[in-house]
């Protein structure tokens, strides 16, 4: 499309440099303190490293020698809600946003302003008060109420990205689809949806994320029954930053999953879409 | 590609069938009354590994009957809220009983919840409360809780320093007025946002400008006129923070000094000894506790009113503040000042750990400069103060 | 294109309600509630009464800390803004081993909490962490006098770092959408690269955009962890230390409420730009269509 010329070349290998120290650098920190067992100034590198928190972590060893604990049994936990919490936030999300984008509602930009609402507002005060509300329903310290958390702070991304990804296909195309005959439903799944399928999954991906990484919410509502990855990293992260870059590491590790198991899926659904 | 993925589907399944076994492991099986304790501590994740690797097993071998929960509601004063914002929300509904047995908590949880009516009075009851001498389980915060608490540990901020830069550190807050303005930015704390090191550091200039220690922090009247007479104290801290470098808290004040960045700052004791035992300090630093003194405060375990097994809590705050416990796991393994008096202690602890906890600060330090945080109407006038005269 | 966008009133309902119900009627449950007495919270004064007094005193004490969240806010948005956009052009038409690779590597900080953002920024740009030691290593500066970067600018390069991934994500899904037959027109037809960008990419996608900043604007409004690390109890601070501080230290919900109005506020001007300009959009794209 545009031609490249050799300083382009350099030009891009630049940047490829410098993105990698921007990104990677920080990240440095994180994986030199997650073995790092003694470390302190002068030294810029760790005097003694070791794999005793991930062991400590991973619950294959129990002393308290060093302060850490089994992450395990939260880390399946944290998967299996946001697993729910995408399933059911997409499912009343991607309604929404085709309806905020393909129609002209009335106090439409009230509606899609009301998703925003629990991002714009610092969260602890209000989950305060969401704690007691929930303690009188009795979902205090239960899943499903935990769930119900981080289905109210992740559908901010269900709905306003599937909202931008429908708006941007031009309406022409489904009417084309229904001009020959195709009902509405149909024109919506056979078009429309293959088309929105990648902004639609970025949404899923930032859901399951947001819920991944949820911890206001969750810690206010969690406690004392629910425990989940991002509560036990909080807790460690001012303090022990060993054990917190163990559990950092290995939160990010269902999150690129499931992104990659994402893209795998919408390379085939787009190659079948356009083919 | 595909051997990898088939690698990571079988590593999945792994992962899988190990949490399933560790999840269903943690679950009791129903036999007679099996009493599930739930033990919620505010602190560091320390005092979740203290709780669940060591103090929970150690009693389930002595009540086998019990097993306890340990969680974790993080550190500071923040920790501590969300225990009592949990509690409270249980009050306030019409549970019969409530989820938390024992709490472990800082100073301003008794003031919020002993004005709520939370706690359970139990001290009196258990077989260690002969062993407190400490003032501290009488009154918190000017706040009457004898009978409410037992205290887990004590601790005391001081001044950290390394010793390779400050030959001669300062013995009082003169003296160290003095030697921040020959160092500048080589003193480091966090204000009185982000913890509790920085507030303590603020109380004892005010203790020091003010030298009214004992109307404060012990006897009181809380008098407006008090404060109002505070702003050159404070105006003196404004020019003091000149020459400072802040940090963004407890841990900011430890890293900091850790990685050379400032030579001395303030420290709570046990942070300092855990950062130490952690290899993320340099084993050479020392502590000093400057005249007239700083203060220092204990965490307390105590019962909400209406848990479902007060007796199973009770038993369990009586294991831990035994002297066996507390000389074992408080004093030896963590480095930390008991929370029943030391005398009983004697004997029980190896002489080298007595040495290493008491070497910078003696008993007699502790017991002349330890000083009590102020009576809470007077804490959060020092608090805003801050905010209002330093800007 | 009039016909698909009229509303169709009357007294059966539209077949929007039913798709907009559930998600609407979820927010209202959980939300609504909560939110109102949040805000109702912050105009009750200590004694109870109905007043102005937390505002205030919020005025009084924490002005600073709202203006300097304000600027913080604004500008890690609006360079997010703009280095989002020229990385996503630049991934439109990559087409080398190296755009490929970057295609995988921006990606990484999305998974990040922030939290743990926190965490690595905090050892990374401290005086003495890796930043001004791998520096110092290189001769460009010296360890006795390294960067200071535990504050604004350090904060805003936090927030860039974590939010730049996020909205290439979504600009470039935007950009991807945009046919090839476009750009193509518009080579022929003599344009530079620059106007391709600003007449054809931008425009296109402007909603995604606008999402993505808005997005972007509120999360960085509402972040406690990364403020808390690195700057914690520095003056001036953030709407979400100063929060934390008044709950933890006075439980005075009060103050802390009225904080948050405040933000809410930043969030509600923002918002409403966005909002207006799509409306504008439905306009727009009617005769451009044509």
């Amino acid at each position: 499309m545009f031609r490249k010329p050799v300083f382009i070349i350099t030009a891009e290998i630049v940047l490829l440099v410098l993105l990698f120290l921007v990104i990677l650098g920080p990240m440095m920190s994180l994986l030199i303190w997650s073995i790092a067992e003694r470390w302190y100034w002068p030294a810029s590198l760790p005097q003694e490293v070791g794999f005793e928190y991930w062991k400590q972590a991973l619950g294959l060893q129990k002393s308290l020698a060093i302060g850490a604990v089994s992450i395990v049994p939260a880390f399946f936990l944290s998967i299996f809600i946001a697993i729910v919490v995408v399933i059911i936030s997409m499912l009343i999300a991607i309604p929404a946003g085709y309806a905020l984008a393909k129609y002209r509602i009335p106090f439409g930009a009230f509606i899609l302003f009301l998703f925003l609402m629990p991002n714009a507002f610092p969260q602890q005060p209000i989950f305060v008060n969401l704690l007691h509300i929930f303690t009188r329903w009795g979902l205090a310290g239960t899943v499903g109420g935990v769930v119900l958390v981080h289905i109210l702070v992740g559908l901010v991304f269900g709905v306003w990205i599937t909202n931008a990804t429908f708006k941007s296909i031009p309406p022409h195309l489904e009417e084309a689809a229904r001009s020959v005959g195709a009902s509405s439903t149909k024109a919506f799944f056979k078009i429309t949806f293959p088309l929105a399928a990648p902004g639609l999954l970025a949404s899923a991906v930032f859901v399951f994320i947001t819920s991944l990484d949820e911890f206001t919410g969750t810690f206010f509502v969690g406690l004392p029954f629910v425990n989940t990855l991002p509560m036990t990293l909080y807790s460690a992260s001012g303090y022990n930053m060993q054990f917190a870059s163990v559990i950092a590491i290995i939160l990010l590790i269902p999150s690129i999953l499931f992104m990659t198991l994402i893209q795998k899926m919408l390379k085939a659904e787009y190659v079948g879409g356009m083919g | 590609m595909q051997k990898g993925k088939k690698f990571f589907d079988q590593l999945l399944v792994f992962l899988v069938v190990i949490g399933l076994v560790l999840v269903g492991g943690q679950k009791e099986g129903r036999t007679v009354e099996r009493v599930k304790l739930i033990y919620m501590t505010a602190g560091d994740v320390n005092m979740l590994a203290l709780g669940q690797n060591v103090i929970g097993p150690q009693f389930s071998k002595k009540y086998p009957h019990v097993s306890v929960m340990t969680i974790h509601t993080g550190p500071g004063n923040a920790g501590s809220q969300r225990i009592f914002e949990k509690v409270l929300a249980e009050s306030e509904s019409k549970k019969k009983t409530w989820d938390v047995d024992v709490a472990m908590i800082h100073q301003i949880f008794l003031k919020w919840a002993m004005e709520k009516n939370l706690l359970m009075p139990y001290a009196k009851d258990i077989g260690t409360w002969k062993y407190i001498t400490s003032p501290f389980a009488k009154s918190s915060l000017g706040v009457k809780v004898e009978g409410y608490v037992m205290p887990m540990f004590h601790s005391q901020t001081t001044l950290a320093y390394n010793p390779d830069h400050v030959k001669a550190p300062p013995k009082s807050y003169d003296e160290l007025v003095e030697w921040v303005k020959k160092n500048p930015k080589k003193f480091g704390y966090n204000g009185i946002k982000g913890g509790m090191s920085g507030v303590s550091f603020t109380v004892g200039w005010v203790y020091w400008k003010t030298g009214k220690y004992k109307k404060y922090a012990v006897t009181g009247p809380f008098e407006k006129s008090e404060v109002a007479s505070w702003e050159p104290a404070f105006k003196d801290l404004e020019a003091f923070n000149k020459n400072v470098t802040f940090t963004a808290g407890n841990v900011g004040t430890l890293d900091a000094l850790n990685r050379g960045e400032i030579w001395m700052g303030p420290v709570w004791v046990d942070m300092f000894f855990t950062f130490m035992n952690e290899g993320k300090m340099d084993p050479k630093m020392r502590m000093v506790l400057p005249e007239p003194g700083m203060p220092g405060q204990p965490m307390y375990f105590v019962i909400p009113r209406k848990t479902a097994h007060p007796e199973e809590a009770k038993k369990f705050i009586e294991f831990v503040t035994s002297p066996a416990i507390q000389a074992k796991e408080i004093v030896q393994r963590f480095n930390w000042y008991p929370g029943i008096d030391g005398s009983h202690l004697k004997g029980s602890i190896p002489q080298e750990i007595f040495d290493k906890i008491y070497a910078d600060v003696t008993p007699q330090d502790l017991s002349k400069k330890g000083r009590a945080f102020p009576l809470a109407n007077y804490f959060d006038a020092i608090l805003e103060s801050y905010e209002k005269w330093i800007r | 294109m009039e016909a698909r966008i009229s509303v169709r009133r009357g007294f059966l309902f539209p077949p929007y309600v039913f798709l907009l119900f559930p998600a609407v009627a979820f927010m209202l449950l959980m939300y609504a509630y909560p939110f109102l007495a949040s805000v109702a919270r912050s105009l009750i004064d200590n004694q109870g009464n109905l007043s102005f007094a937390n505002y205030a005193k919020t005025w009084d004490l924490y002005l600073k800390d709202v203006i300097f969240t304000f600027g913080v806010t604004i500008f890690s948005t609006l360079v997010t803004a703009l280095l989002s956009i020229l990385l996503a052009v630049y991934l439109r038409f990559g087409n080398s081993p190296i755009s490929r690779i970057l295609a995988g590597l921006y990606k990484l900080p999305i998974f990040i909490p922030f939290v743990v953002v926190a965490q690595m920024m905090r050892s990374f740009l401290a005086p003495h962490g890796l930043l001004n030691v791998a520096l110092a290593k290189l001769g460009l500066i010296s360890i006795d006098y390294p960067l200071q970067l535990l504050n604004f600018s350090g904060l805003s390069f936090g927030f860039i770092w974590k939010m730049v991934p996020f909205t290439v994500l979504i600009v470039h899904g935007g950009f991807q959408m945009i046919d090839n037959s476009y750009i193509e027109a518009a080579r022929s037809a003599g344009a530079t690269l620059f106007k391709v960008i600003t007449r054809i990419l931008i425009p296109m996608s402007k909603s995604s955009i606008l999402v993505a900043l808005v997005l972007v604007y509120s999360q960085i409004v509402g972040t406690f962890t990364l403020p808390y690390m690195l700057i914690g109890g520095k003056i001036p601070t953030t709407i979400t230390v100063d929060i934390a501080h008044r709950v933890n230290y006075f439980r005075d919900f009060g103050v802390a409420n009225t904080l948050g109005v405040f933000s809410y506020l930043l969030v509600l001007v923002t918002a409403l730009y966005y909002l207006r300009s799509t409306v504008k959009k439905i306009a727009e794209t009617a005769p451009a269509e044509a």
